[in-house]
């Protein structure tokens, strides 16, 4: 039931972020502080999730999180020398799956 | 549009969306959630990110509102898509709803990008492609019933989130916007691990209206206000 009540909220929250622009257009393409937040948010709440989903709010120690790091700075330097989705991800997974098999 | 026609230009959202389905599906039994979820959660929210964070915050059994929480800032970004897709959206208030429903990151680009896409067709194609991504759920699922899913898969989310932010970084790179972003997080695991996406997000809040603020001040102090 918890599971489901979850699965419920998300689609209601992301149906209604969906939604808005088709009630209240006018007002966010016409408010200033609106587009502002709009043009920065993506690259924050990115960074934002990327420390989230790496489990780092719930690790005991900072050595806990070292192999997710290492696997970052991997999957970074595959992205940003190749440019590649679907290269970074998998070579940021097999080295995480690496580390983790390892350490 | 052809009922073929219409079939291809979903083929590379098929290419995406069914592995992605799949990955979905086995890191949800992976996780030890019913298998059944997967296809369920696929059915009723049309959202990758946010599907994939949902699993590991269920597992531990997050507070709804930090669920909640968490679904709007993964998918703020979808408010400023139907801003460009006025144009395509379908009559008929059932119709209407599905559409907006189905709006993804993925069937953004793909709408906006053809010029073939009216109102239409447009409900065929977002349908098609959530076929998709029900069936690679329910695919992964499945199988991840039956198969060993090698440890560490689930890092793939973290390693999409990291490409996600570096391509925004290509497009706007800003360090006080890295900073903003740096502070936020850290001060956050300081301060208030266990709340981590409230507490970041209400600092990354608080620290975007003190720079508005700023540059606002900055701007009319240059115009001689």
């Amino acid at each position: 039931m918890y599971i489901l009540s979850s699965i419920v909220i998300i689609g209601v929250v992301t149906f209604i972020l969906r939604a808005l622009p088709f009630s209240l257009g006018k007002v966010l393409s016409n408010n200033s502080f609106v587009s502002y937040v709009a043009l920065r948010l993506p690259l924050i709440l990115m960074f934002t999730l990327t420390v989230y989903a790496s489990g780092a709010p719930s690790a005991q120690s900072i050595s806990e999180v070292a192999p997710q790091v290492v696997a970052l700075c991997i999957t970074a330097a595959f992205h940003l020398s190749l440019n590649n989705y679907l290269v970074s991800i998998f070579f940021g997974v097999i080295s995480y799956m690496f580390l983790i098999d390892v350490v | 549009m052809s009922y073929k026609s219409i079939f291809v230009l979903t083929i590379p959202v098929m290419l995406g969306y069914i592995p992605l389905g799949i990955a979905f599906g086995l890191i949800t039994v992976q996780s030890g959630v019913e298998w059944y979820m997967a296809p369920i959660f696929s059915l009723l929210v049309f959202a990758g990110a946010i599907q994939f964070l949902a699993i590991p915050m269920l597992v531990v059994g997050e507070s709804y509102v930090t669920i909640a929480i968490a679904a709007a800032l993964v998918n703020i970004r979808h408010i400023f898509y139907g801003l460009s897709m006025t144009e395509l959206v379908p009559n008929g208030i059932i119709r209407k709803l599905y559409f907006i429903f189905c709006i993804t990151d993925e069937n953004y680009s793909l709408l906006t990008s053809s010029r073939e896409v009216s109102r239409s067709n447009s409900i065929y194609i977002v349908f098609i492609n959530h076929v998709y991504w029900i069936l690679g759920a329910l695919i992964g699922a499945v199988i991840g019933d039956r198969v060993d899913v090698p440890e560490g898969l689930d890092f793939a989310l973290t390693a999409l989130f990291c490409v996600l932010f570096l391509d925004q970084v290509k497009v706007n790179p800003s360090a006080r916007l890295l900073c903003v972003a740096a502070i936020s997080s850290a001060a956050a695991l300081i301060i208030l691990p266990s709340q981590f996406m409230l507490s970041s997000s209400i600092l990354v809040v608080g620290l975007l209206i003190a720079e508005y603020k700023i540059n606002h001040q900055l701007l009319q102090k240059h115009s001689g206000g």
